[in-house]
């Protein structure tokens, strides 16, 4: 959001407004007013801009490309009158105790003292860890199962079924997607990623669950049979993640953005403050 | 000296400016909506994700007068993502059943945050006149006194709205609002869009649309987003969506809701909002902004009504007939209903429509959402938060909430179902644009319609039925034609909700016109235990397992599967026809009956006390 202020026209005009101001005051002339109005076509795309409050300069250019000489006098003739107007005010103190204005100097500020560089950032090893330990539960991950199953409804000879599978793709490592042509259509999914015990007891109730417990993930073999709610399953369990929070290492990546950013509000926040202990608090409440 | 000093100040300023635009410029075209699916597993057969495009937060004006202040956007995307929240008026500890897939947080566009700032002062709000009157409108307890304080102000035109909706104000507010969004998604996990509603009521008459755009913060600050301020026509809303999508290279798509108290306005067949003749301009513009409509939500279902359905035995259900305006007296203005109110007539207009215009404005898909005001989507009969902050307690459910409206008349739905190839913003979108989604009345109901030629029952049984479905047909929302002499087939496969209630049967609910006139057909065409057709073609009601006493029910009764290839029996291949699928759970306790068992009451008055929940498909076209 920030870097969207740092585009805006407005922010431009205010800041360079802004320095105008200081810099009048402390020259100290007799107007204060600087009676030169150079008419650029990059000041009138910017003027353009400002006024549609949309942001987007190579649309804006096309359309100044388009305007007809009228409009384009027009244009600058509205230009010319916004700018005269601006600078006289602000010669005249009329930004002062204007809350849009204080507003929007303040945000600009922020934005100047976010300039937290995270590219020059080493993030040293302790810092990490410690940040890490702190924010534990942030990263916690409840168990999560990843497999594939056949299903074989009570239809029929199911056991026999599930044994003849057993018998020719058992242990061939037969991957999930050339065994869905396999076994009865299951009412809900035949390949389940990463999902809960929760969410898989409603696919399958409880006692799947506590079966698939008693499995061990095997890429290669396809495991069971185990009975759910719905009939007998043969499972290729690829993976089980116990509960837990995740290794530093395994997480590195989104702990380290994590850090970075609270660095950056550190960072900014120090800035704050620093700025506002450099003022004399007197207080008459 | 000092002109140096100055020019050098300007030189780095221009300096860094430009840098950061360039940077920005890469970022934000990098920053698609394309983008954030690159590293996310998609399946072709896609899955099923749950979710809710209409929910409001404290930067919703009626939502903040109600009570919801502390509830951000930021707590709405928690709470979907299943984190345990504090529930502000009784401090309990509250969290939704299952996590949701994808949100979208839609605050009403008029005055979109303002009483947030109003509240805290904010300083460049209260620099405006407007501003410093919200303030005094905001002072003190929220609640019914100050809604209404604040509904006088507006209809005395009071409130400022014009001057804040168009105003820098807004701009930061709006910045601000989006940027809740972004932080929350999360690329095949979870994904938060970027939204708001349209708030148009026209003398009271409902004609709010909810807006959403796959893309980011980027993206859509570049505009403000359309209020009702802006206009209450919706063609004036379709006119700036044309402008602002193409000059911002943005996506938004518009989603009627409540069109059952519209007063006949929602799904005109003569007349636009403006009085003007519908023509193809008309039906094109419309179809192609509205591809999905809300069929199903805490203010009741807006599919048909039993004046216009009679023979349909499960049109009365969840409707709702209260109109946003008051007439001055101590009770709620109702709506007297008309076909242009529900959903099921627009379809059927539809195709008259297109017979004599050229083009069908109302081929639209279907889903439910919640229109909480709560910021928490949980639409569970046993977990329903509410509709606002007021009616979240067992006990405040049977209390007035307003007028002669009670908390209980509200029901707890709906969900919106998507088929998707992965969780991404993108493939979210795209299912909605080519209406490959459904709408539940909160259970979450498995639902799969494929309309095809030639099905076989063997290929339905087939464990890879939905590759045959994709091969040889279309799926949901899609247009079917070429019957070559065949009637034409839906292959439809219904499992439970995974957590829920059994299934009492499948519905194909049927329009086609005949002599310019529209004809509706309900065909019941899968079923659970061993009843058969009554003389009249009706299917007998399964029976209830619900104990009113305990508030509980069983799943003795219905299946967890149904599923069928159905054909036409009156196909007529030169007639355009519209097909949608209605699939009933068994009946279960209504959210009212909870919590009149949690309190040890009998059943309240005023409502059923079960419903029985149900998954509406979007419909398939039929065209010779």
């Amino acid at each position: 959001m920030l870097y969207k202020l740092m585009r805006e026209p407005l922010i431009h005009f205010l800041l360079a407004g802004f320095l105008l101001f200081l810099y009048c005051k402390s020259c100290s002339s007799a107007t204060g007013v600087d009676d030169e109005i150079e008419v650029t076509q990059e000041s009138l795309l910017s003027y353009m801009q400002y006024q549609s409050k949309a942001f987007n300069p190579d649309v804006f250019q096309e359309k100044f490309e388009q305007f007809s000489a009228s409009e384009k006098e027009e244009m600058v003739q509205n230009y010319l009158r916004d700018e005269a107007l601006y600078r006289e005010a602000i010669a005249i103190g009329l930004d002062q105790n204007d809350f849009v204005i204080k507003r929007r100097i303040i945000q600009k500020m922020e934005f100047i003292l976010d300039d937290f560089d995270v590219s020059d950032v080493e993030i040293e090893a302790d810092s990490l860890e410690a940040f890490y330990d702190s924010n534990e539960q942030r990263y916690f991950r409840p168990k999560l199962y990843t497999f594939t199953h056949v299903y074989f409804n009570s239809a029929g000879d199911t056991r026999a079924r599930a044994a003849g599978f057993l018998i020719q793709h058992g242990s061939q490592g037969m991957s999930a997607s050339e065994s869905l042509p396999y076994g009865d259509r299951f009412l809900y999914h035949r390949t389940y990623a990463e999902k809960t015990a929760d969410f898989l007891e409603g696919h399958f109730g409880s006692g799947f669950v506590q079966a698939l417990d008693g499995l061990l993930p095997d890429e290669e073999r396809w495991q069971g049979p185990i009975e759910s709610d719905h009939g007998t399953h043969l499972v290729h369990l690829s993976q089980r993640d116990p509960a837990s929070v995740p290794e530093l290492d395994e997480i590195r990546s989104v702990v380290e953005a994590d850090y970075l950013s609270h660095l950056r509000r550190q960072h900014q926040q120090r800035k704050i403050q620093k700025i506002v202990d450099r003022y004399k608090v007197v207080e008459d409440l | 000296m000092k002109y140096l000093y100055f020019s050098l100040i300007l030189l780095l300023i221009a300096g860094c400016t430009d840098a950061t635009k360039t940077s920005d410029q890469d970022a934000a075209q990098i920053a698609t909506a394309e983008q954030d699916r690159k590293d996310v597993t998609r399946n072709e057969n896609k899955n099923l994700y749950w979710g809710d495009t209409h929910l409001h937060t404290n930067y919703s004006s009626d939502a903040f007068l109600f009570g919801t202040i502390m509830a951000s956007p930021d707590e709405a995307f928690r709470f979907a993502k299943g984190e345990i929240m504090t529930y502000p008026p009784t401090g309990e500890k509250i969290q939704i059943n299952r996590p949701l897939d994808f949100l979208v947080v839609t605050d009403h566009a008029e005055g979109l945050g303002t009483m947030l700032k109003a509240r805290n002062k904010d300083e460049l709000l209260m620099s405006t006149e407007a501003g410093r009157r919200l303030a005094k409108i905001v002072e003190g307890k929220p609640g019914i006194p100050m809604f209404l304080k604040w509904l006088r102000a507006k209809n005395l035109g009071e409130t400022g709205l014009t001057e804040i909706d168009t105003g820098q104000v807004m701009r930061t507010i709006w910045e601000e609002h989006n940027q809740y969004a972004d932080d929350h998604n999360e690329p095949g996990k979870f994904s938060a869009f970027i939204g708001w509603e349209w708030t148009s009521t026209l003398n009271g008459n409902n004609l709010h649309r909810v807006l959403f755009t796959p893309q980011d913060a980027s993206v859509a600050d570049q505009f403000l987003p359309y209020s009702a301020t802006h206009s209450s026509h919706p063609e004036d809303l379709w006119q700036w969506l044309e402008e602002t999508t193409e000059r911002y290279d943005v996506e938004l798509v518009s989603i009627p809701h409540n069109s059952n108290v519209s007063g006949g306005l929602m799904f005109p067949d003569d007349q636009d909002s403006k009085g003007q003749a519908l023509d193809v301009s008309y039906a094109k513009t419309r179809a192609k902004w509205e591809p999905i409509v809300e069929i199903t939500q805490i203010k009741g279902t807006s599919e048909a009504h039993p004046k216009f359905s009679p023979t349909d035995e499960f049109a009365n259900f969840e409707l709702w007939d209260i109109l946003l305006k008051s007439n001055g007296g101590k009770q709620a203005s109702r709506s007297n209903p008309q076909r242009a109110d529900f959903v099921r007539y627009a379809l059927q207009d539809g195709l008259k429509l297109e017979e004599s215009l050229g083009e069908n404005p109302y081929k639209f898909g279907l889903i439910g959402s919640s229109d909480t005001h709560t910021a928490l989507s949980s639409v569970e009969e046993d977990n329903f938060t509410g509709k606002n902050l007021m009616d979240g307690g067992a006990a405040d459910k049977s209390a007035s909430w307003i007028y002669d409206i009670k908390h209980l008349d509200f029901s707890a739905a709906g969900y919106a179902a998507v088929w998707a190839e992965s969780n991404t913003r993108r493939d979210i979108y795209d299912a909605f644009i080519r209406k490959e989604v459904y709408g539940t009345t909160g259970s979450r109901i498995q639902l799969r319609v494929f309309g095809g030629w030639d099905y076989s029952q063997s290929e339905l049984d087939a464990p890879d039925y939905v590759d045959t479905g994709y091969q040889k047909g279309v799926p949901m929302g899609s247009d079917i034609s070429g019957s070559n002499g065949k009637p034409l087939q839906l292959m439809i496969h219904a499992a439970k909700d995974p957590k829920g209630a059994h299934l009492d049967r499948i519905q194909v609910v049927k329009s086609w016109v005949d002599a310019g006139q529209p004809v509706e057909k309900i065909y019941d065409v899968a079923w659970s235990g061993d009843r058969q057709l009554n003389a009249a073609g009706k299917l007998p009601p399964v029976e209830s397992t619900v104990d009113l006493k305990t508030g509980s029910y069983d799943n003795r009764t219905g299946e967890a599967e149904l599923s069928v290839i159905w054909e036409d029996p009156e196909f007529i291949a030169d007639k355009r026809a519209v097909y949608y699928v209605r699939v009933l759970e068994i009946p279960t306790p209504r959210f009212s009956t909870l919590a009149a068992v949690k309190l040890g009451e009998d059943p309240w008055a005023g409502a059923d006390p079960v419903i029985q929940e149900r998954a509406y498909s979007s419909p398939i076209w039929y065209t010779p």
